[in-house]
């Protein structure tokens, strides 16, 4: 069983290219910040003599924002699992039919998460390893590989693919063996969530806003409040998702107008999977939001610090200017800097926008034939494509905007609340903008490929194809 | 072979079913009792909506019977778990569908050799090759399905089907698919091998000329037996069915 499982794995690779994507991206960060922090340390030791040990705490910083990528990373690969198994209904069926056991089944597809885990990995490890020769070649340092550094990322990231994989495996044990026999029907409506996990969310959401903001703005200093609402509010919007984006999807896209077909076949279809849409939106308000919060907690510790200093200077009687300067340099960087490192998370979820594009557009190509055929045009199906990414990956930076908003801007005026100037309301509208670029771009980026095959594809061709 | 009295290889006993509940409900099979002796090639017909599918789905312990009790081999159906009825499917039930018979990924000799391989049973390569050439296989086994014709595929699905040798193969519409030349190849071989392996096969089919390659055709309508021919050629099989459905 182990060669034919290669080799159904090897048949389905192409579905699996963004998941190994984004592993890659993951775990090769995850392996260059130990390679680095290995490299640093030997040269340290080569300079200093002895081994230093105050990187500790900025390396614990760094991995996590490893931890974060390779929390994204995890959700592209429940969402390729959740909709390969969605696609592979009638092949499972089939095998359930010729007797594969449920257990089978659910084999079958933690070894391909397994598979996947350790090809990314070993790519990454591959990519980081190059990286940190060249870099010690080049600054002469004597640098031994720590194993350690090469072996945890393939650990790690394996045992995180697997993990993804246990839910979709679940589902896909599920699969009747009668489902061989029904005609195959594309866009299967997914489960709707609860009511009660609706209500919960939104309570949780409003009450944590609530005390993020009294934290902020309350006379004495409560981050300890703030922090907790601040969590809150993230739980509660990640419960609230399922509803939350497609409602947000629907409310954008009847903005650009109901009349046009691309539009409106556009926002259908980016809401007909609300599970798949959630998942992969959560991807992306995870790092959206993660960056919007440090810019706007900047913004607001620049804004109290200058306002702090024009006032001391006042008293005291200096020019302020050049503390100024200082302090808005040294923030900048910091920002910048944290940025940087959130960037690997954010790539990982752009892939994971394209991943889900790429696997629905697939899904849907008889229907594309078929829509053809009835008379929509190759650039308007490439549009209602585009339109439908960009809905997504706008959507979802708009809630991880104004999340990370809220959460940045309280927080910091929380955590700063006794010590320095007063409450400050500020909006990084620079960071903002550049974030939506972000996400456009995202959005086209997605639709590149999946857009071609779909429009390559005659109507004919695509009706007749099984 | 010698048969004093030829054990049965798959029995229906008052078999009910129904689809739905209250006002919406719809009786799909109705006390129906079929048997089907070893080496028989038993053709299910009727209109759409006759319950022919249905029956094919119970017979083979894809869905379960409201009432009933069927037995294929010496192994009764009912109260089976997934466990059961898994090793049921492995080992006493093959399949031939109409569309979407083999896995895209696997060569056209590892599908045949699945079940087995699912089952952990060790392959025989040799026997593989011969079955092969008796259905003109020969130089496929090592193509995928989609470097297959329509025809070559449905001879590779009989060829699983007929390779573990089990109790008895439930063909589903198995020309469906096939041109004229094609589906008659299928359906001679399926005769072939009721006649000379002694396979036992059941086929649901809507075509009369299919059907007439059987050694008994039961007719169905409204979920209740109508008629039970034995054999007969397509245009009286036709007749039967044009009466019923009058």
């Amino acid at each position: 069983m182990w060669r034919l499982s290669l080799q159904m794995f090897r048949g389905n690779l192409r579905r699996f290219v963004g998941a190994i994507l984004a592993g890659f991206l993951a775990s090769g960060f995850f392996a260059t910040v130990l390679l680095f922090i290995a490299l640093i340390n030997a040269a340290t030791e080569q300079s200093m003599g002895s081994a230093a040990e105050d990187n500790e705490v900025g390396a614990q910083a760094i991995l996590g924002f490893v931890a974060i990528g390779l929390i994204v990373a995890g959700s592209v690969v429940f969402t390729t699992f959740s909709v390969i198994v969605t696609q592979r209904t009638s092949e499972l069926a089939l095998m359930r039919c010729l007797g594969a056991s449920r257990n089978q089944v659910r084999r079958s597809i933690v070894r391909e998460a397994f598979g996947l885990g350790v090809i990314s990995s070993v790519l990454g490890d591959a990519v980081a390893l190059l990286c940190a020769t060249v870099v010690a070649g080049v600054n002469h340092v004597p640098f031994v590989v720590p194993p350690a550094a090469l072996l945890w990322p393939i650990i790690i990231t394996t045992l995180l693919f697997i993990g993804a994989a246990l839910v979709p495996a679940r589902a896909a044990t599920r699969v009747a063996p009668l489902a061989a026999l029904r005609p195959l029907s594309s866009g299967i409506a997914d489960r709707r969530g609860s009511r009660v996990r609706l209500a919960l969310g939104a309570v949780i959401a409003i009450a944590g806003l609530s005390l993020l903001v009294f934290g902020a703005i309350a006379p004495s200093n409560l981050v300890g409040i703030s922090a907790l609402g601040g969590l809150s509010v993230a739980v509660g919007v990640m419960l609230t998702g399922l509803w939350l984006i497609p409602a947000l999807v629907v409310a954008v896209g009847r903005m650009f107008g109901s009349k046009r077909i691309a539009l409106t076949l556009a926002r259908l279809n980016a809401t007909r999977q609300p599970r798949r849409l959630a998942s992969t939106a959560n991807a992306f308000i995870v790092g959206i939001s993660l960056v919007a919060m440090i810019q706007s907690g900047m913004l607001v510790a620049n804004t109290r610090l200058e306002n702090w200093v024009f006032a001391t200077a006042a008293e005291q009687g200096f020019d302020p200017n050049e503390t100024i300067v200082q302090v808005r340099e040294s923030l900048a960087a910091v920002a910048n800097i944290v940025s940087a490192l959130l960037a690997v998370a954010v790539l990982v979820a752009i892939v994971g926008i394209s991943n889900t594009t790429a696997l629905s557009v697939s899904e849907r190509s008889r229907e594309n034939a078929l829509l053809r055929a009835l008379g929509l045009s190759r650039g308007k199906l490439r549009a209602a494509l585009l339109a439908e990414a960009l809905l997504v990956s706008t959507c979802a930076a708009l809630i991880g905007i104004v999340l990370g908003w809220l959460l940045g801007t309280f927080g910091v005026n929380a955590l700063l609340n006794t010590y320095l100037g007063s409450f400050a309301l500020v909006v990084p509208w620079a960071a903002i903008a550049a974030l939506l670029g972000i996400a456009v771009a995202a959005g086209i980026l997605a639709t590149l490929l999946p857009a071609r095959r779909a429009t390559r594809l005659s109507p004919v061709a695509a009706l007749a194809y099984e | 072979m010698v048969d004093v009295a030829r054990p049965l290889a798959v029995a229906a006993t008052h078999v009910t079913k129904r689809f739905g509940q209250g006002d919406a409900a719809v009786t799909a099979l109705d006390d129906i009792s079929v048997e089907c002796e070893r080496g028989s090639f038993t053709a299910i017909m009727g209109p759409s909506g006759s319950g022919k599918s249905t029956l094919m789905h119970l017979l083979s312990g894809l869905d379960t019977a409201d009432s009933g009790e069927i037995t294929i081999g010496e192994t009764r159906l009912s109260g089976l778990s997934d466990r059961g009825l898994t090793e049921l499917r492995r080992k006493h039930v093959g399949f031939i569908f109409q569309a979407y018979n083999l896995v895209p990924t696997l060569t056209a000799e590892q599908n045949i050799a699945l079940p087995s391989l699912l089952a952990g049973q060790a392959i025989d390569s040799a026997a593989i090759r011969s079955l092969a050439a008796t259905l003109g296989l020969e130089g496929r086994l090592r193509h995928l399905p989609a470097q297959l014709s329509g025809g070559q595929q449905q001879r590779v699905a009989i060829a699983r089907a007929l390779f573990s040798q089990p109790d008895v193969i439930f063909a589903d519409e198995p020309t469906g698919n096939l041109d004229l030349q094609r589906g008659l190849e299928v359906l001679s071989i399926l005769q072939r091998g009721a006649r000379e392996l002694g396979q036992t096969i059941i086929m649901v089919t809507h075509d009369a000329h299919a059907a007439s390659y059987a050694d008994r055709v039961i007719v169905l309508a409204d979920g209740k037996i109508r008629d039970t021919m034995a054999g007969g050629d397509a245009l009286s099989i036709a007749q039967t069915l044009a009466r019923i459905a009058a």
